[in-house]
């Protein structure tokens, strides 16, 4: 797996972490420290292409989770979360993916993390999500 | 007669991509959907992680063996290794409450199997512990 870093400037510096191979127990732990580091650097917004990403397995998933997670903890509040999921409006604001391909897309939805992941397809329109 | 559609390997993470590739390449072989490929691999994988990060604790590492029985109706894939056995049960999709906190959850690849597989069955004998996943085609 190899992993790219950009930036991309919307209403917000947005940055983009480019995944390319695949997401399994093999490679979770480097993709995800890489994004650990960009974390702690200062980024805020982080959008993870999974263009080249032709697999993930749980390994991924949970690793995507963390992520939100970690995101979430500097910049979210809990009744600001629980609100929009109630709702049914709810979308992580600072952690998005970009154009996953069908398969990972469907194990995406089969672990439900598209309930509060925005999924987008295109690069200005994912960034402009921010 | 089919050949030995039977692939061991150490129990090391290394085997993950292996698995996948001899499940990817017998499946384009037997003219098998690819969706169905995949839920192979996707199942397999979440088995056999198992297996190498827990199956051989405190042991020795062993080995783990992937055995594809295609049918005319069915394509079964037998996990076999020799470690602690470990007899999986079906789970509730993880909680989304427990993931946006970051709370323990019952976790991904249990869940994964039972959704991507017909049936799951489990044994251990003489000659290792077996998980049986089998898939309708």
């Amino acid at each position: 797996m190899e992993l790219a870093v950009t930036t991309e400037q919307g209403r917000v510096p947005v940055t983009v972490l480019h995944v390319k191979g695949n997401l399994d127990s093999t490679t979770f732990l480097t993709f995800q420290n890489e994004a650990e580091k960009l974390i702690s650097g200062g980024t805020q917004d982080l959008l993870v292409d999974l263009n080249e990403v032709p697999y993930m397995s749980s390994a991924g998933l949970r690793a995507l989770n963390h992520i939100y997670n970690l995101l979430r903890a500097k910049n979210e509040d809990q009744a600001t979360v629980t609100k929009g999921l109630v709702n049914g409006t709810y979308k992580s604001p600072h952690l998005k993916l970009l154009a996953p391909r069908p398969r990972v897309k469907d194990t995406l939805k089969m672990s439900g993390l598209d309930m509060f992941l925005d999924i987008r397809s295109d690069l200005k329109d994912a960034v402009a999500a921010f | 007669m089919r050949d030995n559609l039977i692939i061991t390997r150490a129990a090391e993470l290394d085997a993950l991509a292996v698995f996948r590739g001899f499940i990817a390449q017998t499946c384009k072989q037997l003219g098998i959907a690819d969706d169905v490929s995949f839920q192979l691999q996707l199942a397999c994988d979440e088995a056999a992680t198992n297996v190498i990060q827990h199956g051989y604790e405190g042991m020795n590492p062993g080995s783990i063996m992937l055995e594809l029985q295609p049918g005319p109706k069915k394509i079964t894939m037998l996990l076999t290794d020799f470690g602690h056995p470990f007899e999986p049960v079906e789970t509730e999709a993880p909680d989304v409450d427990a993931l946006l906190n970051d709370r323990p959850t019952t976790g991904f690849g249990l869940y994964f199997i039972y959704q991507t597989m017909n049936d799951v069955s489990y044994f251990t004998d003489e000659r290792g512990n077996h998980l049986v996943l089998t898939k309708n085609l």
